[in-house]
């Protein structure tokens, strides 16, 4: 038995760093595994660990709430609120099968044109809701045109992951750089917008080469296909010219606010508000308020759950001080050079991101970058660190069938479509062409960040 | 009351291996909308009629879970579909039948089989509830006459009494 005094001080060595920090530390591998084998529900399992913090004292309910990103929160949720509203128009349907007709049926071209809908579409929106919608169109298409629907939907899924990259509310991991750091819309059009686009042109070649030289479809088929009637698949042009609109009022919100200090949260929040608002302000009281439940009902609930505990965790981690002990460590790594650590950031990244959930990831990644600012010149000085961070975990995300959600949500919509994709052979296809795309975004971090 | 009273039990049924063509002609033959597909230790496997048959028709975009919800934009689809019939045709019962099939047991009693027929539609099949045995099937028609014969009984005893 030790000594009374003895013992004394070894509690306080415990509760003054290492105990609190073995229990969070513990509790987000946990959490970390559960979310990668997928045994529990993601959201379960981040609210969970989330609870287990506060309730063991590593965090109180005070530092829980600061904890929790609303700008980030209600940015989600202002623009899952956008999309529910707007895809009842039948406008995603409407676009693709314009664009099927504006090529004239030509496998080829198709081939280009539809993973091209979908990157604009990815960027503008959350890549899956965006796949949600080309997915069951491209199949008809596909089916339409007698084509194998694989080409298409692993284009799909590159597109959708490539064009999410490109902008502040894109992907998932940019809101939340772009909400941790402060940084804007255009921020990110500047900054990831130009070597997205670059890679998206580089992959279209490649997807030619691959398959699209090889794709040969009737002209029968074609001709069905050109009879088709967009116009048709618009349900509702009123409420497209409002949410059109509100769309258009967003991204200048996105724009400008920035500079007026709104946050994307608030721009997101309001447009929905005003989406919501066009969308009932004529219907009787009861059909308003079944109107409204009926569109909340469709915001994904169990992302922000899973959003809101993740924050709770990781600032219970930042809080023991093993975040900054692990950024310290970065830097020690890398010997404090910007252009090494953003090479470590963006590789290890994307390899991270291919195998495992990029959110959880991103969300460790910004405390632990935070604390590594003041000994790396300062906030201005790790700017390429964050987008660094951004291209190599969106893009990233295409190494495998589960590297994004988007990716998950195109292999089972095909499974339910009788078209299962193998993970292997995904995988064999995607993996390296993923880390072709990391090989882009280097030269382009390079050129762009250290090149002089 | 239970589903048992009202359940028929002399039933036209169909055999999973028979060509979708002869099924067909079947149902034409017999006049009827549906049929129970039954495999040979009697145990209901699905049901074929003219609306699986139907659905089977329509492209996997559509039928698929979160698929389209829309079709009016394909113009000029008839000939497609009446080559898509031709196909499905030369299938056989098992494919096309309608696998998720509402089922009823004798015990149930006859308000959750009349619930049941109203929210998913007449017949629904009753099966025995430990082996899934084929029994025979509740109908609209077979509930009314029962509830019917119900009613005489209890006007009769009125009149007794």
């Amino acid at each position: 038995m030790l000594p009374a005094e003895t013992g004394h001080q070894t509690l306080d060595l415990i509760d003054g760093f290492g105990y609190q920090a073995i229990i969070a530390a513990g509790i987000l591998i946990v959490v970390y595994a559960f979310i990668i084998t997928e045994r529990l529900n993601q959201a379960v399992i981040a609210l969970t660990g989330a609870c287990i913090l506060i309730l063991t004292g590593v965090i109180n309910q005070e530092l829980a709430v600061e904890g929790i990103d609303f700008n980030t929160i209600f940015l989600l949720i202002g623009m899952m609120v956008i999309v529910t509203i707007a895809k009842r128009t039948g406008v995603f349907q409407f676009v693709a099968i314009l664009s099927a007709k504006s090529v004239r049926g030509n496998p080829r071209l198709l081939l280009i044109i539809l993973p091209l809908i979908t990157a604009v579409f990815s960027a503008l929106l959350d890549n899956v809701t965006t796949v949600l919608l080309i997915v069951p169109i491209t199949l008809l298409l596909t089916e339409q045109l007698k084509l194998s629907p694989y080409p298409f939907l692993f284009a799909l899924i590159f597109s959708s992951n490539i064009g999410g990259t490109a902008t502040l509310i894109g992907d998932p991991p940019n809101i939340l750089i772009g909400s941790a750091v402060g940084l804007s819309f255009t921020d990110f059009v500047y900054n990831v917008g130009p070597v997205s686009f670059i890679t998206m042109i580089i992959l279209f070649g490649v997807f030619d080469l691959i398959w699209g030289r090889n794709l040969k479809t009737s002209l029968k088929a074609r001709a069905h296909l050109l009879r088709y009637n967009a116009r048709e698949a618009l349900t509702d042009i009123p409420l497209l010219i409002k949410s059109m609109i509100t769309m258009a009022l967003v991204l200048a919100g996105f724009v400008i606010g920035h500079h007026h200090g709104i946050e994307a949260g608030t721009v997101a929040l309001s447009g929905a508000a005003l989406l919501l608002l066009l969308d009932t302000y004529y219907q009787k009281s009861e059909d308003q308020t079944k109107s409204v439940q009926k569109t909340l009902e469709e915001v994904e609930w169990e992302t922000i759950f899973f959003f809101m505990g993740l924050f709770i965790l990781v600032k219970g981690v930042e809080h023991t001080g093993l975040l900054q002990m692990l950024g310290e460590e970065l830097i020690n790594l890398t010997n404090g050079d910007l252009f090494t650590a953003a090479m470590v950031i963006l590789w290890s990244s994307s390899i991270v991101s291919a195998v495992v959930n990029n959110i959880p990831f991103v969300a460790t990644m910004i405390p632990m970058m935070e604390a590594m600012a003041p000994d790396m010149g300062g906030e201005q000085a790790i700017m390429p660190l964050w987008w660094a961070l951004s291209l190599g975990a969106c893009l990233g995300g295409n190494g495998s069938l589960v590297g994004a959600s988007a990716n998950v949500m195109v292999a089972s919509f095909a499974e339910r479509a009788g078209q299962r994709i193998s993970f292997v052979k995904f995988m064999m296809m995607a993996f390296p062409l993923m880390i072709f795309t990391i090989f882009i975004s280097m030269i382009y971090v390079w050129l762009v960040y250290f090149g002089s | 009351m239970p589903c048992e009273t009202a359940t028929l039990t002399d039933v036209y049924t169909v055999k999973p291996n028979m060509k979708v063509e002869e099924a067909l002609a079947y149902i034409h033959e017999k006049n009827v909308r549906t049929m129970p597909v039954i495999d040979v230790d009697n145990r209901l496997l699905g049901m074929f009629g003219l609306a699986p048959l139907m659905k089977s028709l329509l492209p996997v975009a559509v039928t698929m879970e979160e698929g389209l919800q829309k079709l009016g934009f394909v113009v000029g689809a008839g000939p497609g579909i009446a080559k898509r019939l031709k196909k499905a045709k030369d299938k056989t019962v098992a494919d096309v039948m309608q696998q998720d099939v509402i089922v009823v047991y004798p015990a149930t009693s006859l308000w959750e089989g009349i619930r049941l027929m109203v929210k998913y539609g007449s017949p629904i099949p009753v099966v025995e509830e430990e082996s899934g045995k084929f029994l025979g099937i509740l109908s609209e028609q077979s509930a009314m006459t029962d509830l019917e014969n119900m009613l005489a009984e209890l006007e009769a005893e009125e009149q007794l009494s």
